[in-house]
């Protein structure tokens, strides 16, 4: 499996109160650096099999441009194990879970928050959580050959930075 | 210190005879490959305090033409301790020596170049980490006090850094490279 892992894009000021904060939709200009990148991505026409997205607005709004641009609106689906605050091995058990006996899906994208996608790259990558990891809103991580057990282990190919994404 | 480091660009076929395999030079596909990773770093403004690379002929001529590319005008270094084989801690070794520096890149191969991103983003060697050939990687925030650390920020094909141009040869956008 080869598994991108994007980072939502820029969604306006933080506020102090915790439901008011989870809704937050992306800024304008946070949604004008989506649909750059998304057009970057539907470019590369990668076979995407699955489109997860974490529930939060910001998270489910750059899905939604990133699949639109690809055409694979029927791809997207919501994992709650994306939400902010979830531990990156719930992640890892759902991904478990879309593999059957026979076959895992191939391209796999998922979009969720900081700091659980880095911690989820550095599991996979790395062993254990707390590797060195940059990921910007916006930015794309690619991890190749991902396998699935009997642990989750991945070859690290892709480290992007939304200015990267805008081109071609 | 704010690390960048390329693996040398593609270089031909392997040689039988192990003295020519090691003193092979880029291919032509390699040298094109590089000068656009290198026009793509000039790009981006990035300017380098130290460039240092394994004396090995595809690693120096990979490093000379980056250099050429972003206005090096310091002497490029010549490191053994990038040369295939030598042990990941003698090339922290050097490096450390470098630690007040700003802006360094290190031009080399692989495994050794992935095996020091690992140790420097995870404290241990085995990261799954692919670097491909004219590959980069940067490292913010590289330090040597206590243990060596660092963040890792950017893993880049040559591909991405492909500038595009009208030759059509070079439009064309690979899917899974």
């Amino acid at each position: 499996m080869d598994l991108y892992i994007l980072r939502h894009g820029k969604a306006g000021t933080h506020v102090a109160d915790q439901i008011a904060d989870e809704k937050r939709p992306l800024s304008d200009t946070g949604a004008q650096e989506m649909e750059a990148i998304a057009r970057w991505i539907a470019a590369r026409r990668i076979p995407f099999d699955l489109v997860a997205t974490s529930p939060m607005p910001r998270a489910r709004q750059t899905a939604e441009i990133i699949v639109r641009a690809c055409g694979i609106e029927q791809r997207l689906v919501e994992w709650d194990e994306l939400a902010q605050g979830h531990d990156p091995s719930t992640v890892i058990a759902r991904l478990q879970a879309e593999c059957g006996p026979d076959a895992c899906p191939s391209a796999v994208m998922i979009m969720g928050h900081e700091p659980g996608l880095s911690a989820l790259i550095s599991h996979i990558v790395a062993g254990h959580t707390n590797a060195g990891i940059v990921l910007k809103k916006g930015g794309m991580a690619r991890i190749r050959e991902v396998s699935i057990s009997p642990a989750v282990r991945g070859q690290l190919t892709w480290l992007l930075t939304p200015g990267m994404m805008r081109e071609g | 210190m704010e690390l960048y480091i390329l693996r040398n660009g593609e270089a031909g076929s392997h040689a039988a005879d192990i003295s020519r395999e090691f003193h092979r030079s880029l291919s032509e596909a390699g040298r094109d490959e590089v000068e656009g990773v290198a026009r793509w770093l000039a790009g981006q403004g990035v300017r380098f305090d130290v460039i240092a690379t394994s004396p090995l002929p595809r690693a120096r001529e990979t490093a000379e033409i980056v250099a050429d590319a972003v206005d090096y005008d310091s002497k490029i270094l010549d490191w053994k301790a990038l040369e295939p084989g030598v042990g990941t801690l003698s090339l922290i070794g050097h490096l450390t020596e470098f630690f007040k520096i700003q802006n360094v890149l290190l031009i080399g191969h692989e495994p050794e170049l992935s095996k020091m991103i690992s140790l420097l983003i995870a404290g241990h060697h085995h990261c799954g980490i692919h670097l491909q050939r004219a590959g980069l990687c940067k490292l913010r925030r590289v330090t040597f006090y206590d243990m060596p650390a660092g963040e890792l920020h950017w893993l880049l094909s040559p591909d991405q850094m492909a500038v595009v141009t009208n030759d059509p040869r070079r439009r064309a956008i690979p899917a899974s490279r």
